[in-house]
């Protein structure tokens, strides 16, 4: 990656009128030599095109935050992340962590968890089409469940949250008003417990991601799966739940679009 | 590589947001081609890249990079290029462009990505690198390049050669050929000539070699407040100054590709569709004009 030696790299032009544009103390400008008016429409740019990938990115986040803290946000991260692939779409995949650091990630606590949410959302939306590879169920009347594992769907994800987060999503986000205003109300109660948990599942049946809630033995289940444990292993992690149904769950994976292949060892 | 651009006739396209997608795949078609931001289509799947490849069955295509940075005297990373290239063999476009600008950089020892257009110093060095770039994308790719004249914002002291001149070299060297903006011509004309637009697009059109010339892109933008710079929104309709150059670029070059390109305060697609058959009325014009 560096390419260029340090000597090259300080005497080069390009270097400093990045310079001139990332270090935007007034002392800076006036040293740097460059048109001011030039470089305030470089600076004012590259903040307007962070701020727009990241309102994409993360709609949930800015959607609970004020403008002008967002745009303080905006400008936080961009310095200590800059943008490094070329593609705005994917910048932003540790913003999440940069939240839980800042004073307004204290004040909000679920709002790293927002965060994380929509960027599962986001690379969901863009991440490779996979459908079920139908063939391979037959395995489940051929082999034993020691012998099996189940690869899922690249863009499922699931994962635990101390907050609503679906509640949270669908607030904002849901088509229907009443609903949404219903998910706000359940999402105000639920952050009013003194403890909470939720597990939350990512998947995308068609071109569409979606969010839901699974019960604790789905997640249980899904999270041994997904961990790389056997269909066995897995089964035994949800053994003492007789709510659980290992044929409805899978009916429900095969409808939501949540399994690759189903692979034999 | 060849493209595979053998008609006559001038073809003309409009740039392709998200916003018309629908449009696109449902009306009658009313263009020639259309063009994509590339980096918008790099994610592995999705719905955007089903409607593109679904738009691909109906009109050719052109992949216009706005993130590569072929003047950077950073390498390109491979990882962007790589990108690039699945798109490039999913879409097979009958064009691929980019900017004459820089994108890549290091600060405190990372790389870092520019996410704008960066001008670049019009030096000897800083073609040969580019040259190099060029060389080495087109190669990766199996492609050829054009190369897109940049608006600006600042303009750098060490600069000796016109952009044009510029342009013309890197194409000689590289094989490549220019993708003529004459808006970005007319956006530097304000910002640094003192804004004779008409007088600073004929010099440039003039300076370039009629073989050069592979595309052109037409754009408005917002008008300045006195005193203040142009900046190259794309969120206009085409200025007259424009439309006036592209008479000449026409006259001089023949029926290149032309494009609109409208990225800000999207119009309805009936109003892109009308910039469009503007342009090619004005060509034909031209042209019929040139053959008599």
């Amino acid at each position: 990656m560096n390419d260029l030696s340090n000597n090259e790299i300080a005497k080069n032009e390009q270097h400093l009128l990045l310079e001139a544009i990332w270090n935007d103390e007034s002392s800076a400008l006036a040293q740097c030599g460059f048109n001011t008016q030039g470089i305030n429409i470089y600076r004012r740019n590259l903040l307007a095109n962070a701020q727009r990938a990241l309102n994409i990115s993360f709609p949930t986040v800015f959607e609970l935050l004020d403008s002008d803290i967002s745009e303080s946000l905006v400008y936080q991260f961009l310095r200590l992340s800059p943008p490094n692939l070329g593609d705005w779409t994917q910048w932003g995949g540790n913003f999440s962590r940069f939240l839980s650091t800042t004073e307004v990630g204290a004040d909000y606590p679920y709002l790293a968890d927002c965060a994380a949410l929509d960027w599962h959302m986001h690379c969901a939306l863009h991440g490779i089409d996979q459908t079920l590879a139908s063939s391979t169920l037959q395995l489940f009347s051929e082999s034993e469940p020691e012998q099996l594992f189940i690869a899922f769907n690249q863009n499922v994800k699931v994962f635990k949250t101390a907050y609503p987060l679906t509640e949270i999503f669908q607030a904002h986000h849901h088509s229907n008003e009443l609903k949404r205003e219903a998910a706000m109300n359940d999402a105000k109660k639920a952050l009013s417990r003194d403890s909470f948990e939720q597990i939350v599942m990512v998947y995308r049946p068609e071109f569409q991601p979606k969010v839901t809630t699974l019960s604790a033995s789905e997640g249980k289940f899904m999270l041994a799966l997904l961990a790389g444990k056997s269909l066995s292993q897995s089964l035994d992690t949800v053994k003492c739940d007789n709510e659980f149904s290992f044929e409805q769950w899978l009916f429900t994976a095969i409808e939501r679009n949540l399994i690759n292949i189903i692979k034999e060892k | 590589m060849t493209m595979s651009v053998t008609h006559n006739d001038v073809m003309v396209g409009v740039g392709l947001r998200h916003p018309n997608f629908t449009d696109i795949l449902t009306q009658t078609k009313q263009v020639d081609f259309v063009e994509v931001h590339s980096e918008n289509f790099f994610g592995k799947g999705g719905a955007a890249l089903s409607v593109l490849t679904q738009v691909r069955e109906m009109y050719p295509v052109s992949l216009h990079s706005t993130s590569m940075g072929l003047g950077s005297k950073q390498n390109i990373p491979m990882h962007y290029l790589a990108c690039l290239k699945a798109l490039t063999e999913k879409i097979n476009p009958f064009l691929m462009s980019e900017h004459a600008c820089f994108t890549w950089g290091q600060q405190q020892g990372q790389l870092i990505h520019s996410g704008d257009l960066l001008p670049i110093a019009h030096t000897q060095q800083t073609l040969a690198k580019m040259s190099e770039q060029v060389d080495k994308v087109q190669n990766f790719l199996g492609r050829q390049l054009i190369i897109e004249n940049v608006s600006a914002y600042i303009k750098f002291d060490e600069s000796y050669l016109s952009e044009a001149d510029f342009l013309a070299q890197l194409c000689q060297r590289t094989g490549a050929k220019v993708l003529l903006d004459i808006n970005n011509i007319a956006v530097n004309s304000v910002n640094f000539e003192g804004g004779n637009i008409q007088q600073s697009v004929a010099d440039y059109i003039n300076e370039l070699p009629i073989e050069s010339v592979a595309q052109i892109h037409l754009a408005g933008c917002t008008e300045p407040l006195a005193g203040e710079m142009t900046i190259d929104d794309h969120a206009c309709p085409v200025s007259d100054d424009v439309w006036q150059g592209y008479k000449q670029a026409i006259a001089r070059f023949g029926p290149v590709p032309t494009l609109i390109e409208w990225d800000s305060d999207l119009p309805k697609w009936s109003v892109l569709v009308d910039e469009a058959q503007k342009a090619r009325d004005i060509a034909h014009a031209v042209l019929a004009r040139k053959s008599k």
